[in-house]
């Protein structure tokens, strides 16, 4: 490539050459160069007579009026207090940068961008330093309780075990309290004593007892003589019998009284009567298949029908086999005794 | 390389320092120096105010006159990049000026003609010498002003500018050889 034809590229670049279709043959660099300085022949007399015409009218020499703040500065003179940094800048902004190393060194003053990037330093330095003390005092479990309880829940779902807060178990309300003697329904006597912490209750399923009739089968002789079984119809009586002590709370704590729970935190617990009671079912699939499969069904849990396509499909299967475990024929008749 | 004008009178060291200082008499001298030719570039850039502007440009220059290093030849190119700077400015402020007048005015129609260079041509006395630049592109009738008025070099002149070195030969050789092509088709005076 050619000086020319980095010359014709870099004014493509610059793209406001309008002459870019004519010829350019005309005048080559030296000789350009030699009108510029008014060195030239008597071929670019004319190219030289306009440039200088030029240069007349706009009177590059003639003197400059002078204003009154720069005349100020050129009578009295003005010792120029050391450039301040917005001075700095707006040097750099009106001024070019110098050309080579030796001139101007305005690189002292901050630029924007510099403190741009100690601006974003200090603040990933902060962020750091924050997450890392935050870090080791979740760890040592000396954040507030409320947020080492966040935290401590929050990290277990990666698998980290941290502290959690412990709650302080409290004492039983004074009976010199207002709030002991205001009248309630469902706050302990006074003289309820303090109830340890009691392992987690059986189910309340476990608690039901349940009456099943065994299955009676007589032999019987049919008229001609061969001998088929008969199986009398089993009733299955169900009978949910309640705890005596209505009273008495899954947790082992007396209701209406105050308990402490496993994760030592006190609470009151209401009377079962206050209770809201989860409506049980019998799986009449189950029960035909001979199982003993109970659903308990909750408000809002969906997997009450996948449990019953379950149970039908194992009844389904254990017919196939052929094989009842409880008998061929069976009329299951469930009753729960209203209470 | 020289250029006319481009020697400094005087001993430019001793000067600056006592620029530096805040003496009167170097902050004269350097003013003497680039005055004119800065006035002379700004009339031949359409500078509505040439001398206001180069009082303009000697004020910012002396303001951080402390912060210069450099000879006679690298602080004539950092005048003359104010010089620029300031005239750029100038002419975004009156772009903006013409423009809320027109949108007033016309409607939001804008006037074709606003142009601080077309002015300055206008304004030129010689009709002829205003047609013939005419011809040139912005960039061109720049470079050859700097070349020309300013008497800087090409290598003050890409860095005033901001272009390369053999951009700047280019715009000027084809600049200039436009000028030509034009002359030549113009009819002989009788």
């Amino acid at each position: 490539m050619t000086g020319d034809d980095v010359s014709r590229s870099a004014m493509h670049d610059d793209g406001h050459d309008r002459q870019d279709d004519g010829p350019t043959c005309e005048l080559d660099d030296h000789t350009a160069e030699q009108v510029l300085r008014g060195l030239t022949s008597s071929e670019h007399a004319a190219l030289l007579e306009v440039l200088t015409a030029w240069r007349d009218q706009v009177q590059p020499g003639a003197p400059v009026a002078v204003g009154d703040e720069l005349a100020t500065w050129l009578r009295d003179g003005c010792v120029p207090a050391r450039a301040t940094p917005s001075e700095h800048r707006e040097a750099m902004i009106n001024g070019s940068p110098p050309v080579d190393d030796n001139v101007i060194a305005i690189t002292d003053a901050p630029s924007r961008r510099g403190r741009a990037r100690r601006v974003v330093v200090r603040l990933a330095a902060a962020s750091a330093a924050t997450t890392i003390l935050s870090s080791g005092l979740a760890a040592a479990g000396a954040l507030p309780s409320p947020v080492q309880r966040v935290v401590s829940r929050a990290v277990r779902v990666v698998g980290i075990d941290l502290p959690r807060p412990e709650r302080p178990v409290l004492a039983p309300a004074p009976t010199s309290t207002s709030r002991a003697d205001a009248p309630s329904t469902t706050a302990p006597p006074p003289e309820a004593p303090f109830v340890a912490p009691r392992p987690p209750a059986t189910p309340i399923v476990g608690a039901t007892a349940e009456i099943m009739t065994t299955q009676t089968t007589t032999d019987t002789t049919s008229p001609d003589g061969t001998a088929s079984a008969t199986t009398v119809a089993p009733t299955t009586s169900t009978t949910k019998e309640r705890p005596d002590d209505s009273r008495r709370d899954d947790t082992g704590g007396a209701a209406g009284q105050r308990v402490t729970r496993r994760d030592g935190c006190e609470s009151k617990r209401p009377h079962a009567e206050e209770r809201p009671r989860a409506k049980r079912q019998s799986c009449r699939v189950c029960a035909k298949a001979g199982g003993r499969r109970w659903l308990s069904p909750r408000p809002g849990h969906a997997r009450r029908s996948v449990a019953r396509r379950d149970c039908e499909s194992r009844a389904a299967s254990t017919e196939r086999r052929g094989a009842p475990s409880s008998a061929t024929t069976t009329t299951t008749t469930t009753s729960a005794p209203k209470p | 390389m020289t250029h006319r004008g481009q020697e400094f009178p005087g001993d430019f060291a001793v000067t600056l320092a006592g620029a530096q200082g805040g003496e009167p008499q170097a902050l004269r001298d350097l003013f003497e120096w680039l005055g004119p030719p800065i006035a002379g570039f700004l009339r031949s850039r359409g500078a509505t105010d040439a001398d206001g502007t180069a009082n303009e440009v000697f004020l910012r220059a002396f303001r951080t006159v402390q912060t210069f290093r450099g000879d006679a030849y690298q602080f004539r190119t950092w005048v003359f990049t104010i010089t620029r700077n300031l005239l750029i400015d100038e002419r975004r402020r009156a772009a903006r000026r013409v423009e809320l007048v027109f949108d007033d005015l016309n409607g939001g129609r804008r006037d074709p003609a606003g142009d601080a260079e077309e002015d300055a041509l206008a304004a030129l006395g010689d009709e002829r010498v205003a047609e013939l630049l005419r011809q040139l592109s912005p960039e061109q009738r720049e470079v050859i002003a700097l070349r020309v008025i300013a008497d800087l070099s090409i290598d003050q002149v890409a860095a005033i500018t901001g272009r390369g070195y053999e951009a700047v030969k280019a715009l000027q050789r084809r600049g200039l050889a436009a000028l030509k092509r034009v002359i030549e088709r113009e009819p002989v005076p009788r």
